[in-house]
């Protein structure tokens, strides 16, 4: 069970406002080594300003952000996050991306590591097109394969589904397993979950404020649920909370 | 129902759409265009045009008399040589519409035109004809004034300028008529890209000059000998008009429907980003790269080296593939070597202040343009140096260049050693805070620490070198007070927190991989 070990990140009581508006209030949560937790709610629910806060794109205003790798001697967990629109260099191809990236890191065992992840993500093909030409789809997965070549200790993705059609989700949720199963963690933040994604936790923020997490059985055991996707939590939790 | 054959509809569409713009002219001068109008406002409408009709004679008038007043006022040597100049303006004109038409095009449809134009049987060289005919009456009416303002500096006030004027016109529709024909023949060859057949131009213009064509010179030499002796070579002002026409004709009968649609689009593209320019420059030119870029193949390639060496490898690969981009790196040298001169030689006045206009209006930007794109979130979290240790590493290529042309600038000027030295040295120093003030004021965002107005650091920058460099002309002084504040702004850059700081926690500067 990934929970058994200390986690890679934790946040405690973070808080975020866009001046007046508060955006992220008293939120707490960890992500553990191996484990893939997604993040459910709807538009506007504050999961980009959580997921930016976590990576450091937005500096903290309230609460702390720890990281902790325990598997490398006290070094501190590396983060990444791919946001819903990534940019790109115009006058680099697909494949240099990749390469830029893993020189800029010294990995000197990264062709074929690159050729894997573009084959997986079906990026094969348009290695030497430029990135800047490519579809909204493409383009995440190639900021995707870019962010695995990294190697980053947390992933964190925002709202990777939405772009994409069916076979290409399959291989990004593959992809992600086997991401994880390296011992890395991974919070994909989503309001809307293809059938085959079962993350090992559930987060529902909704206003700013976790309002359920558990894993999927425990969520289905709470709201009296057959089956349980994203969809499925947010439409129970808000249902629940406008009965209360 | 009965359908109306291509050719006719499209005639009635093209009317449709003079008839709106005319309509709006005419909405714009207090006219309103109905057939139901009363007498009065036909009345109104010929008083418009009565008006309109004596504003263009007497301009012209004004014109004229304007023109004959200061070719008066020349000496007779200034007036020989621009006599002696005006016919070789004619062959330079034709060449630059050459190039005009290989890069550019003169037949651009809308997106509506694509939709309903392309997929049907509309004769091209109708499509084309109707399209060249306004533009070709916007010509004629520029040629007129252009045509009496030569003619009357190339002779003299007794000089036959209003048969040379209206001999302009025949010569000026027919060069634009090759003008359309060239960028139509462009369009007719499978080959799309408006550079790939550019070479030929210098060659041909080489070719006939070395051969003295008398292609190139006629239109000249017969402007001239009409401005002068009055004769009219009608029947060869006839052939010129005649063979534009006729090639610009054959021209469109070979146009590629698809090839036309395409790159209409694209250009289409390209204009309405270039709308945008004014609101947010810096999108629209990173749109601008990326929608020229997605049609061209990438050439060289990423060199297999790592840490500075890749980021500089990065830049100088990036604005190789994008020349445009060295354009920038032209005007940034230009505008700091201004200054620099402005401060070594011994020069008074007020250059300074138009030095400082010209620095603040057409910022250098393109000295951090590889630092602003490391600055993007998404990239900024793989790269584990601090950010004034990337700014120095992006900025090697452009800072290179523009220090390897101070010096050429300097040998230029032949100052002695120790001058040589210290306008070196003050070079560096602006250099330095250009670079350093332009990456401060693109550390803006949510994460950013730093709260100053964008344009503070710049302002404060070249105030500095402006009073220090260029008023006091004490360079070394200037040098030193340039340095201090590049120190005061890296550390200002070294305290804004970004992205790699929690992609590389506790080492964003610059102890990560190499």
């Amino acid at each position: 069970m990934p929970e058994a070990t200390p986690p890679l990140l934790r946040a405690v009581d973070l808080g975020y406002r866009y001046g007046a508006f508060q955006a992220l209030r008293g939120v707490n949560l960890a992500l553990h080594p191996g484990e893939i937790v997604a993040l459910v709610g709807r538009n506007g629910a504050g999961k980009s300003t959580l997921l930016r806060c976590l990576a450091g794109w937005f500096r903290l205003e309230e609460g702390q952000v720890d990281l902790t790798d325990a598997t490398s001697g006290g070094r501190d967990a590396r983060v990444v996050l791919v946001p819903d629109t990534p940019s790109f260099y115009a006058e680099l191809t697909a494949f240099e991306h990749l390469q830029f990236i893993a020189q800029l890191h010294g990995r000197r065992d990264w062709r074929d590591d690159a050729r894997r992840l573009l084959q997986a993500l079906n990026l094969t093909g348009h290695e030497r097109a430029y990135a800047s030409s490519f579809s909204r789809g493409m383009q995440y997965k190639l900021a995707l394969a870019v962010s695995l070549l990294s190697r980053p200790d947390a992933l964190l993705l925002d709202e990777p589904f939405g772009p994409l059609d069916a076979l290409s989700s399959e291989a990004l949720w593959a992809e992600l397993q086997r991401f994880a199963a390296e011992g890395r963690a991974v919070l994909v933040s989503a309001h809307q979950t293809p059938g085959m994604v079962a993350p090992h936790r559930f987060l529902l923020l909704e206003g700013g404020e976790i309002r359920a997490e558990g894993t999927a059985q425990e969520l289905k055991l709470r709201y009296g649920l057959a089956s349980l996707s994203g969809e499925d939590l947010l439409r129970a939790a808000l249902h629940g909370e406008a009965e209360a | 129902m009965r359908r109306r054959p291509a050719p006719f509809a499209f005639l009635r569409l093209q009317l449709r759409l003079w008839s709106a713009g005319l309509r709006q002219w005419l909405l714009s001068l207090g006219l309103m265009p109905d057939r139901d109008a009363p007498a009065l406002a036909y009345a109104y409408a010929f008083y418009v045009a009565a008006l309109g009709l004596l504003w263009v004679g007497t301009s012209w008038g004004a014109l004229v008399s304007l023109t004959l007043q200061a070719a008066g006022a020349l000496p007779q040597s200034a007036r020989g040589a621009i006599a002696a100049a005006v016919p070789g303006l004619f062959p330079l004109a034709l060449v630059a519409l050459a190039v005009a038409a290989l890069l550019g095009m003169p037949l651009r449809l809308s997106g509506a035109d694509v939709a309903h134009l392309t997929g049907a049987s509309v004769p091209r060289r109708l499509l084309a004809a109707l399209r060249f005919l306004p533009s070709a009456l916007a010509v004629a009416a520029i040629a007129l004034p252009v045509g009496t303002v030569l003619a009357v500096l190339a002779t003299d006030a007794a000089s036959h300028y209003l048969a040379a004027t209206a001999a302009m016109l025949p010569l000026a529709v027919g060069a634009y008529a090759f003008y359309w024909a060239l960028g139509l023949l462009r369009l007719a060859t499978a080959r799309t890209a408006p550079r790939a057949l550019l070479w030929l131009v210098p060659v041909a213009t080489l070719l006939l000059l070395l051969f003295r064509s008398p292609l190139l010179a006629w239109p000249g030499q017969t402007f001239i000998r009409l401005a002068v002796t009055g004769t009219v070579q009608l029947s060869g002002l006839i052939a010129w008009l005649l063979a534009g026409l006729l090639c610009m004709l054959a021209a469109a009968g070979a146009l590629r429907r698809p090839l036309l649609a395409d790159e209409s689009l694209r250009r289409n593209l390209l204009r309405s980003i270039d709308a945008g320019r004014r609101w947010n420059p810096a999108i629209a030119a990173q749109q601008r790269r990326a929608a020229i870029l997605s049609r061209r193949r990438p050439y060289l390639a990423l060199p297999r080296v790592g840490g500075a060496g890749l980021l500089a490898a990065r830049g100088a690969l990036c604005r190789l593939r994008y020349p445009p981009s060295l354009w920038g790196l032209v005007r940034a040298a230009a505008i700091l070597l201004g200054g620099l001169d402005l401060a070594i030689l011994p020069l008074r006045g007020a250059g300074w202040v138009m030095w400082l206009l010209i620095v603040m209006l057409y910022q250098p930007t393109a000295l951090t343009e590889e630092f602003q794109m490391d600055e993007d979130p998404l990239w900024r979290q793989f790269i584990a140096f601090g950010s004034p240790r990337l700014l120095l590493y992006d900025a090697l290529v452009p800072g290179a260049v523009v220090l390897l042309a101070g010096i050429v600038d300097v040998f230029l000027l032949h100052l002695p050693l120790a001058g040589a030295a210290s306008a070196l040295l003050l070079l560096l120093a602006l250099l330095a805070v250009a670079t350093l003030a332009q990456a401060v004021a693109a550390a803006a965002g949510p994460a950013r620490r730093l709260p100053l107005p964008d344009i503070l650091p710049q302002v404060v920058g070249y105030g500095l070198f402006a009073l220090f460099g260029i008023l006091l002309h004490a360079a070394l002084v200037a040098a030193v007070v340039l340095f201090a504040y590049a120190a005061v702004l890296a550390r200002l850059l070294e305290g804004r927190k970004s992205s790699a700081a929690r992609a590389w926690p506790g080492r964003a500067d610059g102890s990560g991989p190499s």
